[in-house]
């Protein structure tokens, strides 16, 4: 059984099509890579299978754990198992961070039917996947990406990853404005949380995040539809030829 | 009875009865002549008070005492020191003073002369000051801390007839001195309640007063309050104005400074629901040097409700090296909530630090979005964003207690799961 069935997918904003029939399947286990220049709708998949406001879907269907998942609103998708890494984590003032994740942790263990965690068990479980993206625990009580370092963003993105432990992660550009520790700090993070029961999409614009979080299979995102796939080697490829390669390919 | 006739017959009732007939006496015909701020005078443009147009007075209703057990949630705090006046009167056996006389010289407002103003800056003012039936006199000697806060509590009891109150107080805080003061209004009862309460603060040098008014009052409550600070120099003063409940409120604080090296920061936060009605002036006067003022507000608006926040800062020729501050902020949740927003700045130095906005928005779609991605329904994380901003203002809340108090009540107006 797939995790993620993607069928026919066509989405537009604004009434402007950016997605016009992307198929993609995903099974647990796997890390994929979606690669595509400015424009061919990594950004639009990523809102789309999170539920975003603007975005609608005009044909196609999506399908997670074999149910219908445009059906969700955003809160369900993530306590369903989705989760996204956003390429510009938004700065959310007066909210720290640990009593959003508290809500968010215990919002999923509701959904499921377990019981919520004491402030106790709460913290420790902060510390320990603070650790994860080698974060001080000082950050906790710090509001919600404020004042953070382009950095410090994307590995607070990890952090909630790791606390909210998805069964599909979708990283959307986790590697812009990242410097070479940060990437490797963040790259490590995702891969100890590589496992059996998790899919990973990593979107990127470059092959660079690809050395570190290495791809079971890379996909082509051309003209909001996947145009080429094919293993860690595909990349290699795009990054020597560039996109307008695939001008000709397609031909 | 109606409001006209009610003032006529409590005016025939406290003349020569209590306090000072003669003072009484002009600040009634200075009523008479200006009568009650209407929407022509510029600072009373947006404020409706037709509310008093329904007021009907039955002179016949008996209240009831009321029992501790009655005011007892609204006490902050056992410990503090608590004064608490129903219906016009101090009610000695639900007041708690212990030792603060030790601290300070106390006296009941009605048994004193005091303070008659220069000018009335309007009706109510000049109604408060010829009908007040009580308050309080507050006298703080030079190098007095006060060891715990002040709450002074206003209880208004009645049944479904409406109750027309007024309050003066007068605080003197000498040399180096320091005092907290909560200020709690609230009404037992259904009928509409008219409080008034003006206060008179001088603050001499290097004091410190922390002015805190939590206002959360039944839906039939109609508030005017009063605030005038003379700040000495090196003296510190900080309001807090919380108004989460009532129907109508208007808050009006003035605040001189006389003297160089003062800090003053006014902070405010509002919720209004409704047909509810809250308006907050304030005029900060720069008159010396190197003084800074902080003006904060922070407004969330739904329903059919309307705010109104006018904060003024002048700065005099004189009061070189000022640096003033204010910002108003509002979040409207509703398309039938109103807010009239007016930040003004009147600046006659050339060598000062000014700056002041208003805002006013719905919740930023982008932070609901990132909550709910994190599996927060929308619900919880509309109020999580609101109870965030209404921290900014609450968070400087110094008293634990109080600010744990507030957070209660607003964390229930906004539904925090």
């Amino acid at each position: 059984m797939a995790l993620l069935k993607i069928s026919n997918l066509h989405a537009e904003i604004d009434g402007k099509p950016i997605l016009k029939g992307l198929d993609l399947m995903i099974n647990k286990g796997e890390v994929h890579a979606i690669m595509g220049p400015n424009g061919s709708g990594k950004s639009t998949l990523a809102a789309v299978l999170t539920g975003r406001e603007g975005y609608t879907v005009t044909d196609g269907s999506v399908e997670f754990n074999d149910s219908d998942l445009l059906a969700l609103s955003a809160d369900e998708r993530a306590k369903a198992g989705i989760f996204l890494a956003f390429q510009y984590p938004v700065e959310v003032p007066g909210v720290s961070n640990a009593n959003f994740m508290k809500a968010a942790v215990n919002e999923a263990r509701k959904y499921r039917g377990q019981e919520t965690l004491d402030a106790f068990d709460f913290i420790q479980l902060m510390k320990e996947k603070a650790a994860l993206v080698e974060m001080d625990s000082s950050f906790l009580s710090r509001s919600v990406n404020e004042g953070f370092s382009g950095g410090e963003k994307k590995k607070n993105e990890i952090f909630q990853m790791a606390m909210l432990e998805p069964s599909l992660a979708i990283l959307d550009e986790t590697d812009s404005g990242l410097d070479i520790d940060a990437l490797r700090i963040v790259s490590n993070g995702v891969n100890k949380l590589r496992a059996s029961d998790r899919a990973i999409v990593v979107i990127t614009h470059y092959q660079r995040l690809l050395d570190y979080i290495v791809p079971d299979f890379v996909h082509v995102l051309y003209k909001g539809k996947i145009v080429l796939s094919g293993t860690k080697e595909l990349a290699l490829i795009l990054e020597e030829k560039g996109y307008e390669w695939l001008e000709g390919e397609q031909s | 009875m109606n409001f006209a006739q009610k003032i006529e017959k409590e005016f025939n009732l406290i003349i020569g009865s209590s306090g000072d007939p003669e003072a009484r006496s002009v600040a009634m015909s200075i009523f008479k002549k200006i009568g009650l701020p209407g929407k022509k005078i510029e600072e009373w443009k947006y404020t409706n008070i037709n509310f008093l147009n329904d007021f009907e007075f039955d002179d016949n209703e008996k209240i009831n005492k009321v029992l501790f057990s009655e005011i007892e949630h609204l006490i902050i705090s056992k410990d503090f020191y608590r004064m608490v006046f129903v219906n016009g009167q101090f009610d000695k056996s639900l007041s708690f003073l212990d030792n603060m006389d030790e601290h300070i010289k106390l006296y009941q407002a009605s048994q004193r002369t005091f303070h008659n103003y220069n000018h009335y800056p309007n009706g109510f003012i000049a109604l408060n000051e010829s009908l007040f039936s009580e308050g309080s006199f507050i006298d703080i000697p030079d190098n007095t801390i006060l060891d715990k806060p002040l709450q002074i509590l206003y209880i208004i009891k009645n049944s479904e007839n409406s109750v027309f109150t007024n309050y003066k107080n007068q605080v003197s805080i000498g040399k180096h001195s320091k005092i907290d003061v909560i200020e709690t209004v609230r009404t037992i009862g259904n009928g509409s309640t008219f409080t008034t309460i003006a206060s008179n603060f001088k603050l001499g040098e290097s004091s410190t007063l922390n002015y805190y008014n939590f206002q959360s009052d039944s839906s039939k409550a109609n508030y005017y309050g009063y605030r005038s600070i003379d700040q000495s120099a090196k003296s510190n003063f900080n309001d807090f104005t919380i108004s989460i409940a009532s129907n109508f409120i208007r808050n009006d604080v003035f605040v001189n400074l006389l003297g160089e090296h003062c800090e003053t920061s006014l902070s405010g936060f509002y919720y209004t629901l409704n047909d509810e009605f809250f308006d907050n002036h304030s005029l900060i006067k720069h008159a010396k040097p190197i003084c800074t003022s902080n003006e904060t507000y922070h407004g969330i608006l739904d329903g059919a409700s309307t705010a109104v926040f006018n904060g003024k800062i002048i700065v005099e020729p004189d009061a070189q090296k000022t640096q003033a501050y204010q910002s108003n902020r509002n979040i409207l949740l509703s398309d039938t909530a109103n807010i009239f927003t007016k930040p003004q700045l009147e600046i006659y130095a050339d060598d000062v630090k000014c700056s002041h906005g208003a805002t006013m928005g719905s919740l930023e779609k982008e932070h609901l979005f990132y909550l709910c991605s994190r599996g927060i329904t929308e619900k919880m994380a509309k109020s999580m964003l609101l109870m965030a901003f209404a921290n900014r203002i609450t968070d400087k809340i110094n008293i634990e207690p109080l600010r744990s108090n507030i957070e209660k009540w607003l964390s229930e107006k906004l539904e925090i799961e």
